[in-house]
């Protein structure tokens, strides 16, 4: 027996030493993770493509670690396909699942990231639970699907203190998104033909509103100068009255497009708070 | 009793093994980083110097790692971030070679990257703890243009006549040149916007001239009177509210935009000015160096 023992450890012994320390896949998963820690995303990137086929246990800590790396670099679309990548019997398992539903709302694919969320079977009342609950209704918001936010808003009651606070927000950023609705371009453009100016007063610039409306009186009193001093056919009142016209014209368009912008920048400012608010509570939960 | 002995000096010797086995790994990884950056591999032997580092056990060692992984990302043109890098070596410096090397590498890569006040507290420190030592000699062109950058005229002139005085004569000739530049006041200087733009508003087209651009001062002048001409014509011929609208509106327009480009030309031409005095006078010092005798 003892002379097996002694044998056992002599091969131990002339194994090269690579096999024993360094170059493993553990522990180059903990220099990855050492690199990640550092803040050098891409090389940790680099390594973690490098690594050759592993155990299933493991591969799922390289999609993981692949999905996060990429996470961290904005790069939300590969992202979300490494996290999502993750089997349910990974520890990572429910972490990958929240951030790469994140990921896809983040991308503009709500439908797809509820999807996600809405086939896991977490157990009911327990913290995913009501974290998916949260989730799903501001990514109904951001669907501006309000009857399925209005369904998802019991789920907000519940939601603790880990989420309390953003909840709340969602409630009122619904209340904003619902009063409003967005404004009219066809209407911005008839207020500017009537009233040069007016459809950005509308659109909800009025500096811009009343700046265009004295360059259009200006030039609208120039051309009449040109009219009344030199007459119809003068090659100045001629120039003065096209310029005119075309600033007219370029007024009622730009109002319409003004209210396009506003409307855009909107929405824009409501995904970006909502997305904002579904972010927090993930980070305080699985950090 | 014999094989117990066996058994236990056995696991003694397996013992020691896998404690220098993570040792071996560092030198592996450092040798394949050396090979890498001779292939020009940069990206990759970075990562391979940095797992030297961390798996290094003594300071040496990781210095050398550091230091190695230091110039690969100079080959990146990454200056800012291996600066930041190396600063974690230098509290465990263990001998005054590397932490000369160090202080040196962190100078460098703090002038390249541009944060050349930086670059001299580091150069300050060379000087203060190695300034009696032969190695500080390698820093004498690095200490020049960072002078140089840091616009501290007198100070480079110092500098080179210091050099002068131990035997570098091109130096001392440098040196005069300079000196006879301050006096005859040819160093180029920062011309203030504000002032510029202050002499455009009570007389046009003076800021450009003052900038060192008087044909766009005529112009600017000449386009204010056209605009005020043409008032003048609307007027005469009853075109009052035209007269206002459109003389009136150019005027302005050339009258202000004319005292925001005094202010912008004063800032840019100086600074080409100033940058191609520094380039010129770079050249010298490089081509100085080229002269002095190779340090070690």
């Amino acid at each position: 027996m003892s002379r097996a023992a002694l044998t056992f450890l002599c091969c131990l012994l002339l194994c090269p030493p690579g096999a024993s320390a360094g170059s493993g896949p553990p522990e180059e998963l903990a220099f990855i993770e050492y690199l990640m820690a550092r803040g050098e995303l891409s090389e940790s990137l680099f390594l973690l493509e490098r690594l050759p086929p592993q155990p299933k246990a493991r591969e799922d800590s390289v999609s993981f670690l692949k999905g996060w790396v990429l996470y961290l670099q904005k790069e939300l679309e590969p992202s979300a396909r490494h996290l999502l990548a993750v089997s349910s019997e990974s520890p990572l398992h429910t972490r990958s699942v929240f951030f790469g539903a994140y990921n896809l709302a983040h991308l503009g694919r709500p439908r797809q990231a509820m999807a996600i969320l809405g086939s896991q079977p977490f157990e009911s009342g327990s913290q995913p639970d009501r974290l998916r609950g949260f989730q799903l209704a501001g990514m109904a918001l951001l669907d501006r699907d309000f009857d399925l936010f209005a369904r998802q808003a019991q789920a907000l009651e519940g939601t603790g203190h880990l989420m309390q606070e953003q909840a709340l927000r969602l409630k009122e950023y619904h209340g904003r998104l619902l009063s409003e609705r967005g404004r009219s371009p066809l209407l911005a453009g008839l207020l500017s033909a009537a009233v040069p100016g007016l459809g950005k007063v509308y659109a909800g610039k009025p500096a811009e509103g009343v700046a265009g409306f004295l360059y259009l009186a200006v030039m609208g009193a120039t051309t009449w100068d040109f009219y009344r001093g030199a007459g119809p056919r003068s090659a100045l009142f001629i120039l003065s009255a096209s310029v005119t016209g075309i600033f007219y014209l370029g007024n009622i368009a730009g109002s319409a497009t003004a209210v396009r912008r506003q409307n855009k920048e909107f929405n824009h400012e409501m995904d970006q708070r909502i997305l904002f608010d579904l972010h927090i509570p993930l980070r305080n939960a699985f950090n | 009793m014999k094989w117990t002995s066996a058994f236990c000096s056995t696991c003694i010797f397996l013992c020691a093994t896998l404690s220098t086995s993570q040792g071996q790994e560092a030198a592996r990884a450092l040798r394949q980083a050396d090979s890498l950056f001779a292939g020009g591999i940069y990206f990759h032997a970075s990562i391979e110097y940095e797992r030297a580092y961390y798996l290094s056990e003594g300071p040496g060692d990781r210095i050398l790692a550091n230091l190695g992984k230091a110039s690969a990302l100079k080959q990146m043109g990454l200056f800012d971030k291996a600066h930041v890098d190396l600063q974690r070596s230098l509290p465990q410096a263990p001998s005054d070679s590397l932490r000369f090397a160090l202080l040196n590498e962190l100078a460098l890569c703090a002038y390249l990257s541009g944060d050349y006040q930086t670059a001299r507290s580091w150069l300050q420190q060379i000087i203060h703890f190695y300034g009696d030592n032969p190695w500080s000699d390698c820093i004498l062109l690095l200490e020049a243009l960072t002078l140089l950058q840091l616009e501290q005229w007198e100070a480079l002139a110092g500098h080179l006549e210091q050099r002068a005085a131990a035997g570098d004569g091109e130096a001392g000739l440098l040196a005069d040149a300079l000196r006879d530049t301050i006096r005859e006041g040819a160093v180029p200087v920062r011309k203030d916007p504000r002032r510029a733009r202050r002499l455009s508003t009570f007389l046009p087209g003076t800021g450009h001239v003052w900038a060192g651009y008087p044909g766009r001062g005529l112009l600017n002048a000449g386009a204010q009177l056209g605009a005020l001409a043409s008032f003048a014509w609307f007027a005469c011929n009853g075109f009052y509210v035209a007269g206002v609208s459109v003389g009136l509106a150019l005027f302005q327009s050339f009258y202000f935009g004319g005292i925001r480009q005094a202010g912008d030309l004063a800032a840019g031409g100086s600074e080409a000015r100033m940058e191609a005095f520094k380039r010129d006078l770079a050249a010298r010092l490089f081509a100085l160096e080229k002269q002095a005798p190779a340090h070690d």
